[in-house]
């Protein structure tokens, strides 16, 4: 009994133990992972804008092994504000600030102590990713089995679900005909161009590990066995074959025009020959209304040819002007810089848009696949193929210099109010009429630049008060060979 | 007395030119048969093109609703610094065709050459241009004529076989003890020089022979006879009172056209108050527009001029007392002009363009007799760019032929075409192991050599240059090598064996000897283009024996009326090496008016001996050549341009003229332009030349006036006294149109202006005008924005010429404008003749209507109609276009704009930098090219600028003023100095 009672006393505890053990381990272990991953998040969100964990320097110096190097407290201190430990002659933080080009580090005195160490938990203990082994042939691009192919379009189409979850269809966030509504996703074709580039994406992959945390949301249900994936990729290795579906809207015009010629051709006909209808009134009405509809279209056509107001095309990048020039405000200017000196405003080169998103690597709305594009131009040599939005007929000639520089005129005036656009799109008809209007009514900054100190007599009539101000048009704003040569 | 000015010899007799369509109405019908006849052969009626009409309109209004054009903007991946989308950069650099030399700018838009502009900071040629330089950027864009590969035996090989094979047979040439000749033309480029030193280094029997097609032999042989320096001396036309010139003609081809303009019209300018001309004399043979210029020209046989030299120098030393060889012409020309030369001693300048060396040996004594040396002749700054001793090349055909030439080399020759005897030179080409083209273009020699490595284009390559002694510049590539070529520097370097360029080696040599190893002082060159190092003078004093045997070695006068012919270099063939140039081959010569073809000019009374008319086909030597009428042409000769009759050059030279240097000789050590015994026949053929000469005649008003200095002197409006009349008379019912900011004019100095055409290239090249081939110019539908007009004056034997570049005078009270039922050309608010041409619905009332006939109409739709295959219809030849200026379509009407392009680039300018515009910022391309500076363009309202001086200057006067047509554009009298107005 005793014994049994020392064993069973002994059992109890050994229990306890057993379990106590097994919760400080689970509680440990889940505590490690959230701290590693706290840690994880706060590296991504606060410094690999300046810094690389085991990739080389970018703006700041390579973090790996960096716990090695520098003692902890002194890292928890230069994390929490640099520029004090600079000032205040701390010979190592002298160094550091000194050996990358005297970019002071900011200071991250929102964080809380805890915050700083996960970072440098998460640093200590980063490890380069391990290759993913997949259970199918990830490599295979091309020459799928129609079967495979079958299947995976029905996958992506919803018509069949995923083993593992997710309730509505690939197809119905990536875009399988072109549409002209917002999608920031993907479509099926970018996708597939995507998969089929030996540089593009990895889908087995990405589907895995969503590559950024917009993904990562949409694609939280998800959850699909490697099989499914590879069907999908059949999927998408066939579609670039047959593509996309055309939108198609029905020709409301061209169905109206054809109706009533066939309405005037019956009516000229039972006028001359079968005679039904007695009234010849009703001939004459309708014949008359066909001219005049005919007319109106030919009229409206003929004005409207070349001229593409409200165009607004799919860009080869999802790029939103509501986010760069809206949201962060960054200047016009910043990108298309040479619209000061220069007849082009000029579509940025890819290295501009590099100067930031060498950095800015994920976006808000589309996550990683666009701005992906910029690097992928950077890596192939190609440059992006813009869409030309706002296009004039070769006879006329156009200076943005004259315009921002000289004129002063704000970009919006003729753009629109870009910085709402998510989607560029062309806002004025840019027909002549609407230039000659915005001469005649725009007043010239007659006083203050002294290029116009030579128009004496015009200068004459303003102080004579015969005009009050100088428009565009008095100093030739509606010559011809202002715009055209 | 009214003098009477004639464009014609049919003109003067009155005689109607040929109508082009009678050649194709048969006889005792008219145009309207024609059409019905031609109507009636065809299936399609006026009610089935009604059908066609209206079935195209509506599905043309129906398809194209649908969708409009998806056009795409590509930017660059990474953009360059200095390449600005929508802006042009200029880069300095040099012009060197082997006889001509230009600094240059050279203007870049989007990464493509589009235009050349002379470089003002260049001491030679003061921003001036000629019609070659300026037509040189098409030739980059040669797709025809330019080699693309490296090639052997006419196949193509890479790079790497080539230089294998070459340097294998270079060294085993070298080590056999074998020559290899190095042939090429002058070569003014210090590095390549030195490169070629150290090329012979590193190949032993390697030889360095000059050949110039059309050299200065005479001039530096005779110059080593007198002088012991085998140099061209720099020749200062600004420092002459009097100018005689025995054949030269400097302001056109002769040795350095460009820099001898801007100095000769310093001493013809009257516009700052100078109350001087020179006086110039010139005997020649065939016109030239130094002839054209000069204030007495003497036509003269090709025989007569060693004569004539020698009797003006045998009067120079009699009046002055000395006892001189005696001999030669005497004759009151002579006299009287042996007694101006004495008493402008030390102020004049004799040249002569003759290539036999006794002539320049004599010409040497008259100028050292007139103290010229070190007043007007400098010996400090010799003339480098043409180095060729013609003896040199006979003897090497002779080497060659004797198979003692092992390798040769042609670097930028063509003997195969302009050698005098391309047979002997094929022959002994043939007997080389190793025979190699450096030639960018295909050309008749390279179908004889054995390997090709093309050269690039000059704007695709490095060099430098020294054209004068001490005078440098430097030439940097505009583009990147269009093809696979490499220019001949680094191929060179390559089978040297030496590492890197020619760029290193250039910028090395340099940074040692010009640069003090400062690398800023080579970036500033390079931006300049141009450096000068200081000279101290050269004082030469004359070697007395070498004019007695020069006398004595002279031709005695022939008397006889044997027929003479004198091969010249034109305007715009130069010696052949730009024939595959369609601006060039539609550049009418300034005189003849002729383009796309050589002939032979006639005198009018040779003519009637021959019992030849325009039109017919001389033989001369068995070479066919259609006859051309020209006034002033000496009597006996006959006058051939050069550069013509190309048989493998491309297919804009292809067919075109023929091939006359097979008429020069070599005689007494040179080769001579002239040959004095040829066989002319007459031919049954008959051939016409397609001429812009009867264009746009003006009937006989007042267009061109001109007095002589002694009457300018008296009265300045002398000679221009309508001007003031006219003015007087302007009344008008409507209210006067006025110009509240600028009021854009252009003045041109017509004593300024020597008629060398670089301007209508320039403005070819600036306005994307098309090329229309010889048939269109036949039909006058010549494309030009300006044209020179000339016209004669007086004697037919001998007739006073004048130019008149003209181009739209924007009229303030345009004729054009009240007609166009459109409203397609009206007037700006800055005094601009506007010309829309997407208004413009071709009635062509407005062509009609304008008394100036400037106006041209778009016959086709030049840009993309493969009938015309020049430039325009191939996408390589359309980079040359100038992206700011409208390629017209069809059934338009254009013409000059003053270069509004230029003037809203220039406005802008000031605009965005808070400024004034200043006078001389905006230059129209015909104003910058020309060379004389005779095109002043500013505006009207600011009454400091140089133009509205111009107006105010009494010798200013419009065309057809009494019209009212209130032109911008102001003409200058001539004003020669001579007695009297030749009548």
């Amino acid at each position: 009994m005793n014994k049994t009672a020392s064993k069973s006393g002994f059992r109890p505890s050994g229990v306890i133990l057993a379990v106590l053990l097994t919760i400080v381990f689970f509680i440990g272990k889940t505590g490690n992972v959230s701290a590693q991953d706290e840690g994880k998040k706060l590296f991504e969100k606060n410094c690999t804008v300046c810094h690389k964990l085991g990739g080389g320097k970018l703006v700041g110096p390579e973090l790996l092994g960096v716990t090695e190097r520098r003692d902890r407290a002194w890292l928890m201190k230069f994390i929490r504000n640099s520029d004090e430990m600079i000032k205040s002659g701390d010979p190592t933080a002298v160094k550091v600030f000194e050996e990358n080009n005297k970019i002071p580090m900011l200071a991250f005195t929102q964080l809380s102590d805890a915050e700083i160490s996960s970072i440098i938990d998460y640093i200590e203990k980063w490890e380069p990713e391990k290759e993913k082994v997949f259970a199918v042939d990830v490599t295979k691009k091309e020459g799928f089995a129609h079967t495979e192919v079958l299947r995976g379009e029905r996958l992506f189409y919803g018509l069949i679900p995923f083993e593992q979850g997710g309730t509505t269809a690939c197809a119905s966030c990536h875009n399988t005909t072109a549409s002209d509504t917002l999608n920031w996703n993907p479509s099926a074709k970018e996708l597939a161009l995507s998969f089929m580039n030996p540089d593009g994406m990895n889908i087995y992959k990405s589907m895995s590990e969503p590559t950024s945390d917009v993904m990562q949301k949409a694609h939280a249900e998800y959850k699909l066995t490697d099989q499914e994936v590879f069907y999908i990729a059949a999927y998408l290795s066939e579609y670039l074959h047959h593509g996309e579906t055309p939108h198609k809207t029905f020709p409301v015009k061209l169905m109206l025009f054809i109706v009533f010629a066939v309405l005037m051709t019956l009516a000229l006909v039972d006028l001359i020959f079968t005679k039904i209808i007695k009234f010849k009134v009703i001939h004459f009405v309708i014949i008359l209304a066909g001219l005049a509809v005919h007319l109106n279209l030919a009229v409206v056509e003929a004005q409207s040819l070349s001229r593409t107001k409200d165009y607004a095309p799919d860009q080869p990048i999802k790029f939103s002007h509501k986010v760069h020039a809206g949201d962060n405000k960054t200047d016009c200017k910043y990108c298309h810089s040479i619209a000061d000196y220069s007849k082009s405003a000029g579509i940025p080169s890819n290295n501009v848009c590099l100067n930031c998103h060498k950095v800015i690597l994920s976006g808000r709305n589309s996550g990683k696949f666009e701005i992906n594009k910029i690097h992928m131009a950077e890596k192939s040599g190609k440059p992006i193929e813009w869409i030309r939005i706002h296009n004039l007929p070769e006879h006329v000639f156009f200076s943005h210099a004259q315009h921002v520089n000289a004129g002063k005129i704000e970009c919006e005036t003729c753009h629109g109010a870009v910085a709402e656009m998510d989607i560029m799109k062309q806002e004025n008809d840019l027909s002549m009429g609407w230039c000659i209007n915005c001469h005649r009514d725009t007043k010239v900054d007659f006083k203050d630049n002294k290029y116009y100190s030579t128009y004496l007599k015009l200068h004459e009539e303003l102080s004579s008060g015969k005009i009050d101000s100088v428009t565009v048009e008095n100093i030739g704003g509606l010559d011809c060979m202002k715009c055209h040569y | 007395m009214e003098k009477k000015y004639w464009k014609s010899p049919e003109q003067l007799i009155n005689k109607a030119e040929q109508p082009y369509d009678e050649q194709i109405i048969p006889e005792g019908k008219n145009l309207l048969d024609l059409i019905d006849e031609e109507i009636a052969q065809k299936p399609t009626s006026r009610r089935n093109f009604l059908k066609f009409f209206g079935f195209s309109f509506a599905t043309a209004a129906i398809a194209s609703s649908c969708e409009n054009p998806v056009k795409k903007a590509i930017p660059y991946l990474n953009k360059p610094e200095d390449v600005t989308p929508g802006m042009a950069s200029h880069y300095a650099s040099t012009y060197f065709d082997g006889t001509e030399y230009n600094s240059i700018l050279v203007k870049v838009r989007d990464g493509r050459p589009i235009k050349i502009e002379g470089n003002t900071l260049s001491g030679v040629t003061r921003g001036g241009t000629t019609a070659r330089v300026q037509a040189a950027v098409l030739s980059l864009y040669d797709g025809s004529g330019r080699l693309q590969n490296p090639m052997k035996k006419g196949e193509e090989i890479t790079w790497n076989a080539l230089d294998t094979e070459v340097m294998a047979s270079l060294k085993e040439i070298s080590a056999a003890g074998g020559t290899t000749v190095l042939l090429s033309s002058s070569i003014i480029s210090p590095s390549s020089r030195n490169l070629i030193e150290e090329f012979k280094t590193a190949f032993p029997g390697v030889k360095h022979v000059v050949y110039d097609p059309v050299s200065a032999s005479g001039i530096l042989q005779a110059n080593r006879d007198c002088y012991g320096q085998a140099v061209i001396p720099d020749y200062l036309f600004d420092k002459a009172g009097v100018i005689v010139s025995f054949g030269a003609d400097f302001l056109g081809t002769w040795l350095s056209p460009a820099e001898y303009t801007a100095r000769y019209v310093q001493t013809r300018s009257l516009t700052n108050g100078e109350k001087q001309l020179s006086y110039h004399v010139q005997f020649e043979t065939g016109m030239t527009i130094t002839g054209s210029k000069a204030d007495k020209r003497i036509p003269v046989k090709p025989s007569e001029e060693a004569s004539l030299v020698l009797g003006l120098y045998s009067a120079l030393m009699k009046k002055s007392g000395l006892t001189g060889p005696g001999g030669g012409t005497e004759n009151e020309i002579i006299q009287a002009l042996a007694d101006k030369l004495l008493a402008n001693k030390g102020k004049s300048l004799v040249v002569s363009g003759n290539n036999s060396i006794g002539i320049q040996v004599i010409v040497n004594a008259i100028n050292n007799l007139l103290e010229s040396n070190g007043n007007t002749i400098d010996f400090s700054r010799p003339l480098l760019t043409q180095q060729g001793i013609d003896s040199e090349m006979e003897e090497l055909v002779a080497q060659m032929n004797a198979g003692t030439v092992s390798g040769l080399m042609l670097w930028n020759v063509n003997p195969a075409y302009d050698y005098h005897n391309p047979a002997a030179f094929v022959s002994g080409l043939k007997k080389t192991k190793l025979s190699l083209s450096f030639s960018p273009v295909i050309n008749e020699t390279i179908e004889h050599v054995g390997y090709v490595a093309p050269a690039n284009h000059f704007l695709e390559s490095w060099d430098d240059a020294e054209p004068k002694k001490g005078v440098y510049s430097l030439a940097q590539p505009a583009i990147r090598p269009i093809y696979n070529t490499r220019q001949p520097q680094d191929s060179l370097l390559k089978w040297m064996g030496k590492e890197g360029d020619y760029y290193t080696y250039l910028k090395n040599f340099w940074l040692t000897n010009f640069c003090g190893n400062a690398e800023s002082v080579w970036k500033t060159t390079l931006q300049a283009g141009v450096f000068e190092k200081e000279t101290t003078a050269v004082a030469v004093s004359m070697n007395e024996t070498a004019i007695s045997n020069a006398v004595a070695s002279l031709p005695s006068g022939k008397t006889g009326t044997e027929i003479e012919t004198l091969v010249y270099q034109s305007i715009a063939m130069g010696n052949g090496i730009h024939t595959n140039n369609p601006w060039l081959m539609e550049l009418p010569d300034p005189v003849s008016k002729v383009c796309w073809d050589n002939f032979a000019s006639i005198s009018p009374e040779t003519a009637a001996t021959l019992d030849v008319e325009a039109g017919s086909v001389l033989s001369v030597n068995n070479i066919e050549l259609p006859v051309f009428i020209q006034p002033g042409q000496a009597a006996n000769t006959i006058s051939v341009a050069l550069g013509y009759g190309h048989k493998n050059f491309g297919k804009v030279a292809e067919g075109v003229g023929k091939n006359v240097f097979p008429l020069t000789v070599f005689e007494n050590g040179t080769r001579s332009l002239a040959n004095l015994s040829v066989i002319v026949e007459k031919t049954d053929g008959s051939y016409q030349l397609a001429s812009t000469q009867m264009h746009s005649s003006m009937e006989g008003r007042p267009i061109v006036r001109e007095t002589v200095l002694g009457s300018y002197l008296e009265s300045p409006d002398s000679g221009n006294e309508l001007h003031a009349e006219f003015e007087k008379k302007h009344v008008t019912l409507y209210k006067e149109t006025e110009f509240k900011g600028h009021h854009w004019a252009m003045a041109i100095d017509l004593n300024r202006c020597i008629g060398c055409s670089a301007c209508v290239v320039a403005c070819q090249a600036e306005n994307n005008t098309p090329v229309v081939g010889r048939e269109e110019v036949m039909k006058s539908r010549s494309m030009h924005w300006i044209r020179i007009d000339r016209y004669y004056a007086g004697d037919e034997k001998n007739p006073e010429v004048v130019f008149q570049p003209l181009m739209c005078q924007h009229c303030d009270n345009a004729p054009c404008e009240n007609v166009c039922p459109v409203s397609a050309t009206n007037h700006s608010s800055e005094g601009l003749n506007q010309m829309s041409y997407n208004r413009c619905i071709g009635t062509k009332y407005c062509i009609n209507n304008c008394p100036y006939k400037v106006r041209r109409f778009n016959w086709f739709r030049y840009a993309t109609n493969d009938k015309f295959d020049y430039n325009m219809n191939s996408d390589l030849g359309r980079m040359v276009l100038n992206p700011d200026v409208t390629v017209r379509e069809r059934g338009v009407v254009e013409k000059c704009s003053f270069c509004i392009q230029r003037i809203q680039e220039k406005k802008l300018l000031a605009k965005t930098e808070n400024r004034p515009l200043g006078d001389g910022e905006i230059i129209p391309a015909c104003g910058q090219a020309c060379p004389a500076q005779a095109i002043v363009f500013g505006d009207l309202n600011d009454p400091q600028s140089k133009v509205s001086k111009l107006f105010e200057d009494p010798r200013n006067y419009h065309l057809l003023e009494e019209l009212h047509t209130l032109p911008s554009v102001g003409y200058l009298t001539l004003v020669r100095n001579r007695e009297e107005n030749q009548a």
